[in-house]
């Protein structure tokens, strides 16, 4: 997963997992009944899961760009003496 | 954030979190509910005196009794259970105020609206009225309905009718 991917699921599971928690917890809070919180919640944890946890592509949009590899690179000498090989 | 374990506990944690934030929530929520809504104490009152008498130096009473509360307003989305016991209350000259528990029985949220009426008559002691000495001969006893709020988060805390409407009873002054 990509740095922007990382943030994005982060950010997707906090929403999520609060949305979930915050619905559930005025529907129970109305009915006086904290199941309702409790079911709520773990849909949100488990969509959350689902979601966020493995390597979609929409993570993966924004790979690192490495750096060309740099050519011809022997174990010289610090020096800078070039070995002649056989 | 960089393999799937990482992210997992992340989820999971962050879940867990939340759910504890929301489960405080709760019991603010219903700070205050316990002095506007009480359980209503129809009635508690001694039904017969079985007996009294002394075993090895120590005064024992056997009664039966009749109850009927209506525990319904105690409960809200924040309490678990109630524990709710009967209390008897008397003085002797040895010890100035005596609280001696007879019954008790545990009513739960799950339990439906009409179990949650406690509604009996000639209900036996469960736990002897038991003196620490032998002083209960002629003493006057007071019947009183008391509970704990067993709450889903926070602390446990106490209830109990009001003082004037409980009942009085006196015992005999011989033993029986």
């Amino acid at each position: 997963m990509d740095y922007h991917g990382q943030k994005l699921s982060e950010n997707l599971f906090y929403y999520i997992i609060i949305l979930f928690g915050s619905i559930g917890w005025i529907y129970g809070y109305i009915l006086q009944d904290f199941t309702y919180v409790f079911y709520s919640w773990s849909v949100g944890v488990a969509i959350s899961i689902v979601l966020c946890v493995p390597d979609w592509p929409i993570y993966n949009r924004h790979p690192i760009k490495w750096l060309e590899s740099i050519p011809d690179r022997d174990e010289s000498d610090d020096e800078g003496e070039t070995k002649k090989n056989k | 954030m960089h393999t799937v374990w990482v992210r997992l506990n992340a989820v999971v944690f962050f879940g867990l979190t939340v759910l504890l934030c929301l489960s405080i929530l709760a019991a603010i929520s219903k700070i205050g509910h316990a002095s506007r809504h009480k359980p209503v104490i129809h009635k508690l009152d001694l039904k017969t005196l079985k007996s009294l008498k002394n075993h090895g130096g120590v005064d024992r009473a056997l009664l039966s009794f009749d109850l009927h509360a209506d525990m319904n307003p105690a409960f809200h989305w924040n309490i678990k259970q109630l524990f709710v016991y009967v209390v008897a209350t008397y003085a002797t000259p040895v010890n100035p105020k005596n609280q001696v528990v007879l019954w008790d029985r545990i009513v739960e949220a799950t339990d439906p609206p009409s179990k949650k009426v406690i509604d009996e008559r000639d209900v036996f002691v469960k736990y002897g009225l038991v003196d620490q000495g032998a002083d209960l001969r002629g003493k006057e006893v007071e019947l009183r309905l008391m509970w704990d709020h067993m709450p889903l988060t926070g602390a446990l805390y106490a209830g109990e009718q009001e003082a004037e409407g409980a009942s009085k009873f006196a015992l005999p002054g011989e033993y029986q």
